[in-house]
């Protein structure tokens, strides 16, 4: 996560389809704070609030640091790491992503393995990827609790999805302030490469 | 399906057509029946593009029945591109007609004396051959809509295009989707190139009257079809991820991983990955009015395919495969998906290999010709192929040709035939599959098929750090067997995790022809086809020499994981010690 991090939040209140459509920037990456140094199960379920069952049926395909995770209990994700998640994913290369596949042997050269640190418990932040299904399932999620974004990078994701976004949203709010849709691209692009808070929330969870 | 359908291009008076039954090759379908063929009846030392050279066109084994899944089609010949026995294969509607036409196999022979080009039209009367000079390099769309004017709207077609017919190394054969538009293709191993060098622009296809195949068994193949589909949609993989976003899923994944080819193969991941991934092609394909979920051909109950739109709503090209995606897209530097889709429908109507095209103007870039990232350089280069140019010969004549002519030392080719979209330094099995089959660098030659299940070579432990002899070993003999059912690969998945979806295919296959299929004999059958392709290699002069990956795989670390592919030159040659 860059050094600069912005005191601003930003919340967006959309449609259910401009909520699909804002989960196309998960792919891309985003950053959470989380206490560091811990199992990557733990920092799943415990921290990111995500159903164990979710976990272990539907996130099949794990990358840490871009490679691929087997065993969610020894692999420690520390600060600055990046976790990728993606369900079961098709092609023999695809299966052998998967954890503790039939194929893991084939990428067994680039396997995760746990190198260790000095960072247990601590306050860090992590980048995070959401992939495929699992960008549907869990996007409301991480948008319901706040992600964080370059600023920069959330306005060129707006500018290309200007149409919809400019339609699909209900109310945008910078801080306490609401800010018309076709003005907040370029206040963030003033912001330059300073994170901001980002909340997404559909309309129908917020009572006006 | 009783009879092959031969016709000897080169007969004296003009083409000649004869059906005869099955015989000796009773009981295989697909590449099964494809690589017998070529293996007893094609002379390993002579020219591909001579008359001794056989084209053969085969379904599956349960196409033209109610089966889902059973429009694969087959094309085996010797290949002009790798020197070797080839089979590439492809969806689309030609597969199902051809079945209930009655046909196991169409085999082209010879070769026309005077240079003539004809189409071939087969329906339920018979087969009708005519010369057709009107067709002379016409692409496959103007082809195909030539012929919709000709026979109506009924038909499915198979055909080349301008590549085919200068009988380019790369050239592919097209067979038309449920829309009658050219879009699947049997791509690798110029298997086009070899359809022209027999002067067939095209073959029509018109099953109007005919039934559906009926098996011996109606009952239990009925039953074991609704398992069969019961259990491809109840997996994540063929219920889920393909029918979300097709095969480009995986993009971001295989970027993520650090395996994903970038920039001719310098890299492991690519910057624009997101820009071209399956999740955005999905979104952009629902916003414009294209389809995110479609089937190649009737009977598909996965769907991976999809419709792809401009921004004003007009069709550009069938949803791009992930392997399409990767060749024109981050192996070349390029993050326009719009782009790319061009390339894609390019590809598509010159009839051209886009494994093979994309990885081609990776080399060329990388010989300077046009700068990495530059989308309309590639689609210009296209282009030239289609018009015939002296350049576009070059570039249609595949990888190892260009980077010859440009002076490029990284040419990643095995066998003279394009790697595929995973970088074998990152996914080290995977290269020992490209080094070693029959076929060229391949990645369907060893796919995500029930190794375990199929108890091939028995149990692996799936976290040994060793043994990706024996997976790919066990992966090549169980592909080699379900390629042979002509069933559409990507049902591998479900197999793979679900015992009882790959025994309702044995069922299915078992009251169709009547016969008692069981897994051993799927592995048995495995081994005799790949006995066969390698023995037709080492006949036409491969050696152990032809099983490697180019020297820069071990020699350079590919970033972000610097890893070198590590697997000893000693291993790859027990790949085939069964």
């Amino acid at each position: 996560m860059p050094d600069t991090i912005s005191t601003a939040a930003i919340t967006f209140i959309v449609s259910q389809q401009a909520l699909k459509e804002f989960s196309q920037i998960l792919q891309r990456g985003f950053f959470i704070r989380i206490k560091t140094g811990r199992p990557l199960e733990e920092v799943l379920v415990e921290q990111m609030g995500i159903e164990k069952r979710y976990v272990e049926e539907q996130l099949s395909t794990i990358f840490l640091d871009g490679q691929p995770v087997d065993d969610l209990h020894t692999a420690v994700v520390h600060d600055g790491s990046t976790l990728s998640l993606s369900a079961a994913m098709p092609g023999l290369a695809g299966a052998s992503m998967r954890r503790k596949g039939v194929y893991a042997s084939f990428r067994s050269t680039i396997a995760y393995r746990e190198k260790g640190g000095t960072d247990a418990g601590h306050e860090g932040s992590i980048e995070v990827k959401l992939f495929n299904l699992v960008m549907i399932d869990l996007g409301p999620h991480f948008f319901k609790r706040g992600i964080y974004l370059r600023s920069d990078t959330l306005a060129e994701f707006l500018t290309s999805m200007t149409v919809d976004i400019r339609t699909g949203c209900r109310l945008i709010l910078l801080g306490n302030r609401p800010v018309p849709g076709d003005a907040v691209a370029g206040i963030l692009k003033n912001m330059g490469t300073d994170m901001i808070e980002v909340f997404v929330i559909c309309q129908k969870d917020v009572v006006f | 399906m009783d009879k092959i359908l031969r016709i000897d291009m080169g007969a004296e008076g003009g083409p000649r057509a004869t059906a005869s039954p099955v015989g000796a090759y009773t009981g295989l379908g697909g590449r099964g029946l494809t690589s017998s063929i070529v293996s007893k009846e094609v002379d390993p030392l002579c020219h591909p593009l001579g008359p001794g050279n056989k084209l053969i066109i085969a379904p599956g084994l349960l196409s033209g029945s109610i089966a889902a899944m059973s429009g694969r089609i087959s094309v085996g010949c010797k290949s002009p591109l790798t020197g070797g026995i080839k089979e590439a294969n492809a969806g689309g509607q030609p597969s199902q007609m051809l079945a209930r036409l009655g046909y196991t196999a169409i085999v082209l022979e010879g070769k026309p004396k005077n240079g003539s080009l004809y189409k071939i039209f087969i329906n339920k009367d018979g087969v009708k051959i005519s010369e057709d000079m009107s067709l002379k390099m016409l692409s496959n769309y103007q082809v195909v809509e030539k012929m919709k004017g000709e026979f109506g709207n009924k038909i499915a077609c198979i055909s080349i295009g301008q590549a085919g017919e200068m009988r380019l190394s790369a050239a592919s054969i097209a067979f038309t989707d449920m829309e009658l538009r050219p879009t699947r293709h049997a791509g690798r191993g110029g298997v086009g190139a070899v359809m022209g060098s027999k002067g067939v622009k095209v073959i029509v296809v018109d099953d109007t009257d005919l039934p559906m195949c009926q098996p011996k068994d109606p009952e239990k193949f009925r039953a074991a079809n609704i398992k069969f589909v019961e259990g491809l949609r109840a997996h994540a993989v063929t219920g889920q991820a393909l029918p979300s976003y097709g095969t480009n899923v995986l993009t971001n994944i295989i970027n993520e991983a650090g395996g994903y080819p970038t920039y001719n193969f310098k890299q492991g991941r690519f910057r624009g990955a997101a820009k071209i991934s399956g999740e955005t092609y999905a979104e952009l394909e629902t916003k414009r009015g294209g389809l995110a979920t479609h089937g190649c051909h009737k009977g598909c109950v996965i769907r991976c395919s999809g419709i792809y739109n401009d921004k004003d709503g007009h069709f550009i090209s069938k949803q791009p495969e992930y392997e399409t995606v990767w060749a024109h897209g981050g192996n070349c530097g390029i993050d326009d998906p719009d782009k790319i889709a061009m390339l894609d429908f390019l590809d598509d109507d010159i009839g051209l290999d886009t494994i093979e095209m994309g990885a081609t103007i990776g080399v060329a870039m990388d010989g300077g010709l046009i700068q990495f990232g530059d989308a309309d350089g590639a689609i210009n280069l296209i282009k030239e192929i289609g018009k015939g140019t002296p350049l576009g010969h070059i570039i249609g004549s595949g990888a190892e040709v260009t980077g010859k002519v440009f002076g490029v030392e990284k040419v990643p080719v095995v066998k003279g035939q394009a790697l595929p979209a995973y970088d074998p330094r990152a996914v080290q099995g995977m290269g020992v599959t490209y080094a070693t089959s029959p076929m060229g660098a391949d990645h369907t030659a060893g796919y995500a098929v029930a190794t375990n299940i199929l108890k091939v070579g028995g149990d692996v432990d799936p976290l040994k750090p060793a043994g990706q002899v024996e997976l790919s070993r066990n992966l090549q003999v169980a592909t080699a067997a379900v390629d042979s059912t002509g069933m559409c690969l990507f049902i591998a998945f479900a197999i793979l995790d679900q015992p009882e979806t790959f025994q309702a295919l044995l069922d299915m296959l078992n009251a169709f022809y009547g016969i008692e299929l069981t897994a051993e004999k799927v592995v048995e059958l495995g081994k005799t086809i790949l006995t066969l392709e390698r023995d037709f290699n080492i006949r036409a002069g491969f050696t152990s020499k032809q099983d490697r990956l180019p020297l820069f795989f071990k020699n350079e670390p590919l970033p972000p994981h610097n890893v070198t592919f590590q697997v000893k030159d000693e291993e790859l040659d027990t790949v085939f010690n069964w």
